[in-house]
């Protein structure tokens, strides 16, 4: 299996150990009150839908249209639920970092081809929270 | 960390070109309405002086407080100026865009060295963007 594709396969079968752990984060951060009384169940629905999903989401077969729908829907349902917006892009880039920390970085990579691969992971999960992160804003402002 | 003080130089000695590509984009981009008749001269000088400063943004020495202050004021001006919240975004991901695609194109990363030290320069540019992301909706909600 190609490199990105193993780094992937990594995270979706951490999918429990990640969520888990944005569950912590999200519910004790003092920039996250809301996140608090949140229900859990629902909270650790959305992140684990992240995780284990990851190599559909950065498919090249998923379109901007796909994220837009889930991302918008989500933007609007927080607001209605009380969230503020900061909170929920806060929460969207506390998903991204947990990511990370399970792939290897910089250093731990030693072929050029795998940091390449590497390098495309990085990016492709940028391109898909920027676009996450844009269309909750949107959904938001609805 | 030569790499990422060469890659930090080629951003700030092109500042100039990439607040032009910069204003390009958000000036016509259709998720950026409110940029399109906002002042060009204001517009610039904010993108500037992330682009000339990078070295700066990415220090350690730069705190979490230095950047609060400054994007939770963008973010009040900003809505007092009738800007979208998510429009603000769209304007700070393109920023972090913009400067990318400069090192992936001129930043030489042909060795693995020079991947692994990008990798981590990129780490830190993410860091920044998500502070100053979250400060900005911050300041826009207060």
């Amino acid at each position: 299996m190609p490199f990105k594709g193993r780094l992937v396969t990594l995270i979706e079968e951490n999918a429990d150990e990640l969520t888990k752990k944005w569950l912590e984060v999200v519910r004790t951060h003092p920039d996250m009150p809301t996140y608090r009384s949140y229900d859990e169940t629902k909270l650790y629905e959305r992140a684990f839908s992240v995780y284990s999903q990851l190599s559909k989401w950065l498919s090249e077969e998923t379109t901007k249209e796909e994220i837009k729908d889930i991302y918008f829907a989500l933007g609007k349902q927080r607001k209605e639920e009380g969230f503020k917006l900061s909170e929920l892009l806060l929460a969207l880039i506390i998903t991204r970092r947990i990511l990370w920390l399970k792939i290897p970085k910089g250093d731990l990579l030693e072929t050029i081809t795998d940091l390449h691969a590497g390098m495309r992971l990085s990016n492709n999960t940028i391109l898909f929270f920027d676009r996450a992160m844009f269309y909750a804003a949107q959904g938001y402002e609805v | 960390m030569l790499l990422s003080r060469k890659l930090i130089a080629l951003i700030e000695t092109n500042a100039e070109e990439l607040t032009t590509k910069w204003m390009e984009i958000v000036r016509t981009h259709p998720d950026t309405p409110t940029y399109h008749t906002h002042d060009p001269e204001q517009l610039h000088e904010r993108a500037y002086s992330v682009y000339s400063q990078l070295g700066k943004w990415l220090s350690d020495a730069t705190t979490k407080d230095e950047i609060q202050e400054i994007y939770s004021t963008l973010g009040r001006h900003r809505r007092e100026e009738g800007f979208t919240l998510s429009e603000v975004l769209q304007a700070l991901t393109i920023t972090r865009r913009v400067l990318w695609l400069k090192i992936e194109s001129d930043g030489l990363l042909d060795s693995a060295l020079d991947m692994s030290l990008a990798m981590h320069l990129s780490n830190r540019t993410v860091l920044f963007f998500d502070r100053a992301m979250f400060y900005t909706a911050r300041g826009y909600e207060s």
